[in-house]
């Protein structure tokens, strides 16, 4: 969702800017967002240009927009994308002020509300003054100048295996956007052609599954690891039935790894030694680790390293993510002022 | 399972009114948990292993960088990822270079997430370079009298000269709990840092005791090779704030949740 609305909040605030812009200008705008795990964002400045402005065409290819209406200075619209967000986007803008609000809401029913206020600030060259089009140059001076530096740095994570570099065939999130669409080019900057080698490298840890520090472990514990297991088409329900196995055979001792890993059987622990007893009876069992860790949201560990590659985890904690979000917003704003 | 049933036994017969608080006091961790640990209650030591011994602190370093980075005047500022910030190993948000973030939010991905590209970022930022950055952090060090601390990068990399112990740590987390602009952070399980180019990188809060032990609002994180599993946690109820340091703990969670549940229960 919000890949969708974060773009179509760019292309929509381009287009109120659009209406009065005759040349390349300096806007100075700040956004804040309420809702699914809202944001404030400081003054920011960029340099825009006018023909770049499609006034009711915003959103780019994941979003469609309807209804739009321009009347004088004012701006408005409704838009679907198609991770099924709806919502509507209302503006207007003077010239040198602009205001901008979107409310939308997802497939699964979170609502989202986004305003932006923007002033201009002066001219600019958006050949050479925007933030886009520097990313740009950066982007391709780095690729060209780099590719042999690349291709060692994949030889040295497929050595180290530093699973992360292997996911993907080409970049991703913004810089995808800016290689693939607005760079001409689709700049691989990731190690896919080494990616087999570590895919059968993985197959082989998958394999030792005995002892503490195991091959199964570096691979399941790491997210990277876990997502590449898929891009690999590896069946990890075998490796899994042999580690729980294992681990079994001494519960007490590895019951991290069985709570981690082994649900069937974690669950079966947390019944005869858990269940009903109180919180010194639990530790006294000997299944503490069961008995404090087992329902519980997973605890995988690898997301706090200074060593170990790690993407986004769980996110739950047991309590509303959204009403949690907000509330710390609410003390960001109070604890730095913006 | 004695103990409690002769409690319970004990209770009909209405005597088992002190037996609770003297199992709680005789209780002592058992010392494999960690190669050092350190609870401290109301400011008082109630349970500890090898506090003043020199260890690797992985990630429990960047408490003390944060401490500098907060006197920084400037965090409203745009803080950009420079290549070697990108080059990072370890846990990162995986900013590419020159995208831009906040400094007080890209603060929030150095401490929710231990993410060394946000450290690094931000290490540059501030000082203008990793070796101008270590100078304030080895003044902090000094000016706090850490004894056993001796710091050779702002992120906590294993080397064998970056070290720490139990105890001077517990003074770096009681100066970084009473920091807002830390403590905000240490405490949020979730967030979501919005880029300058409006990518949006999804921050989970690496410290799995917040949400699940009562009480518990931080505080760090820690894990490398050489200095294996390390936390620090903060925990406070009406009348009590604990804090807690585990070095090398092969379980921490766990440790570190009964530690703080028996300090935080405590019946004294």
């Amino acid at each position: 969702m919000k890949k969708s609305v974060f773009a179509l909040l760019a292309a929509s605030f381009l287009a109120i800017n659009a209406q009065a812009a005759n040349n390349d200008e300096w806007w100075e705008y700040s956004m804040e967002m309420e809702g699914m795990g809202g944001i404030s964002m400081p003054a920011q400045k960029d340099c825009y240009r006018k023909d770049n402005i499609v006034p009711s065409g915003g959103g780019g290819d994941d979003c469609t927009q309807s209804n739009v209406k321009h009347s004088g200075n004012k701006f408005s619209a409704n838009f679907s994308c198609k991770d099924g967000t709806t919502g509507r986007m209302e503006g207007s803008s003077t010239g040198s002020e602009s205001s901008f609000k979107m409310t939308s809401k997802s497939a699964k029913g979170e609502t989202m509300t986004m305003t932006s206020k923007g002033k201009k600030v002066g001219s600019c060259n958006w050949e050479t003054d925007s933030s886009e089009a520097k990313a740009c140059a950066g982007m391709n001076k780095a690729v060209a100048t780099n590719k042999a530096d690349i291709k060692k740095e994949c030889e040295t994570a497929l050595k180290n295996n530093d699973f992360s570099r292997f996911i993907g065939g080409t970049t991703t999130g913004a810089s995808a956007d800016l290689a693939g669409k607005k760079c001409g080019g689709n700049i691989d900057t990731g190690c896919s052609e080494q990616r087999p080698k570590m895919c059968t490298k993985i197959t082989g840890f998958l394999k030792e599954t005995s002892g503490n520090n195991n091959g199964f472990k570096k691979v399941m514990e790491d997210n990277a690891g876990v997502e590449l297991t898929k891009q690999c088409n590896i069946d990890t329900a075998p490796p899994t039935k042999q580690f729980c196995s294992d681990k079994m055979k001494d519960a007490k001792n590895y019951q991290g790894d069985i709570v981690k890993f082994c649900e069937s059987d974690a669950k079966a622990l947390y019944a005869q030694h858990c269940a009903g007893r109180d919180y010194t009876a639990q530790m006294d069992s000997g299944y503490g680790g069961i008995c404090s860790s087992y329902g519980k949201p997973s605890s995988a560990s690898g997301q706090d390293s200074a060593n170990t590659s790690s993407s986004s985890g769980d996110a739950s904690k047991g309590t509303n993510p959204i009403e949690g979000a907000v509330k710390g917003v609410k003390k960001l704003k109070d604890v730095f002022g913006f | 399972m004695k103990l409690l049933a002769l409690c319970r036994w004990m209770l009909v017969a209405g005597l088992c009114v002190s037996l609770p608080l003297k199992a709680q006091t005789d209780w002592q961790p058992k010392a494999d948990i960690a190669s050092a640990f350190l609870l401290s209650v109301n400011g008082q030591t109630r349970w500890q292993k090898a506090a003043t011994q020199r260890l690797p602190p992985a990630s429990l370093t960047k408490l003390l960088a944060a401490l500098i980075i907060i006197e920084n005047p400037k965090l409203d500022a745009w803080v950009k990822v420079s290549k070697k910030a990108s080059q990072q190993d370890g846990t990162k948000i995986n900013a590419p270079a020159g995208e831009a973030f906040p400094a007080a939010y890209l603060l929030g991905a150095m401490l929710m997430k231990s993410a060394n590209d946000a450290c690094m970022a931000l290490v540059e930022w501030d000082a203008g370079s990793e070796a101008a950055f270590l100078e304030k952090m080895h003044a902090k060090v000094k000016q706090f009298g850490l004894k056993n601390t001796n710091f050779t990068n702002p992120c906590g990399f294993d080397d064998a000269q970056h070290y720490s112990s139990a105890q001077d740590l517990l003074k770096i987390a009681q100066m970084a709990n009473a920091q807002p602009k830390i403590k905000v952070w240490a405490e949020m399980p979730t967030y979501t840092l919005l880029s300058k180019t409006k990518k949006a990188y999804m921050l989970t809060n690496s410290n799995m005791l917040l949400g699940r032990v009562a009480g518990v609002d931080g505080l760090k994180t820690g894990f490398t090779q050489k200095a294996g599993k390390c936390l620090i946690a903060h925990g406070k109820n009406n009348n009590k704030e604990v804090f807690l340091v585990l070095l090398n703990a092969p379980d921490r969670w766990w440790s570190a949740d009964e530690l703080m549940n028996r300090a935080l229960q405590a019946n004294d």
